[in-house]
């Protein structure tokens, strides 16, 4: 069977019929939006691996008990699961997530700025290489929202209903996060060049 | 590294807090879309083994 022209939820359907090819597909529809949502909230490669996988134990045991009623809504459900057992973690472990900044990462390595001077573009790189650090250090509301919108590409009306809170809310928050980023990435930029 | 202080950034919020009315304007998509191919970059996947391990719990069930 082709399950390429499915949607998600006649692959639900599929799968609570017996058909376990279609939650291979579902899976690979969705797992790089689902664990890179949790990655950006745990920072941490082999915690996002257990929360994922817990998260499908959760999908697979609703499904097949026949308690799934998110007709339409696969993937916005899987998110608030996923996003409910990071919430888990946090509580137990009573502590928020790690500011780090981490791997090599350098932004701007694929773009091109060729009006810029040397130095204008070392300040550029060097800000922008700091984007996930800064990310990390929205207050969590914020960071959750933008998460989940970039990420999860969820609408703000999904984000309001896993976050419980109004759209209008959902939408302040991504606002005050690109707010907040761009002038973090504005302080960054000013303080490296009085520095330099 | 970035150097911060934790009272710059609360000033920083508190004036963002202060000016922010709930919509998102033309100026942040406008932002928003400059960091996309950035913010993209951290697109990642789960191992191929987390899948394996996940699709054998389904055929338990």
């Amino acid at each position: 069977m082709n399950f390429l022209n499915k949607n998600d939820n006649e692959l639900v359907e599929l799968y609570v019929g017996g058909k376990e090819a279609a939650l291979a597909e579902l899976l690979r529809r969705h797992k790089s939006k689902i664990y890179t949502s949790i990655y950006m909230l745990v920072k941490d490669e082999f915690l996002a691996e257990d929360i994922f996988q817990d998260t499908f134990i959760k999908v697979i045991n609703t499904l097949k008990s026949g308690r799934y009623n998110e007709e339409g809504k696969f993937l916005p459900w899987v998110l608030r699961i996923a996003h409910n057992l990071v919430i888990d973690f946090f509580r137990k472990e009573k502590r928020t997530p790690v500011i780090t900044n981490g791997d090599g990462f350098d932004i701007f390595d694929v773009l091109g700025f060729y009006d810029e001077s040397i130095e204008d573009k070392m300040v550029r790189d060097q800000t922008h290489k700091d984007l996930k650090t800064m990310i990390q250090m929205l207050p969590s509301e914020q960071k959750e929202v933008l998460i989940m919108r970039h990420y999860g590409d969820m609408s703000f009306k999904d984000i309001a209903e896993v976050t419980n809170v109004s759209i209008n809310t959902a939408l302040g928050r991504m606002r005050y996060a690109l707010n907040n980023l761009r002038k973090l990435m504005q302080t960054k930029e000013l303080s490296l060049k009085l520095t330099s | 590294m970035i150097q911060i202080s934790t009272q710059d950034l609360q000033l920083l919020l508190l004036e963002t807090r202060e000016e922010l009315s709930h919509t998102i304007g033309a100026e942040e998509k406008e932002f928003y879309t400059s960091i996309k191919p950035e913010l993209n970059r951290e697109i990642r996947n789960p191992h191929e083994s987390t899948i394996d391990r996940i699709m054998a719990y389904s055929k338990g069930v």
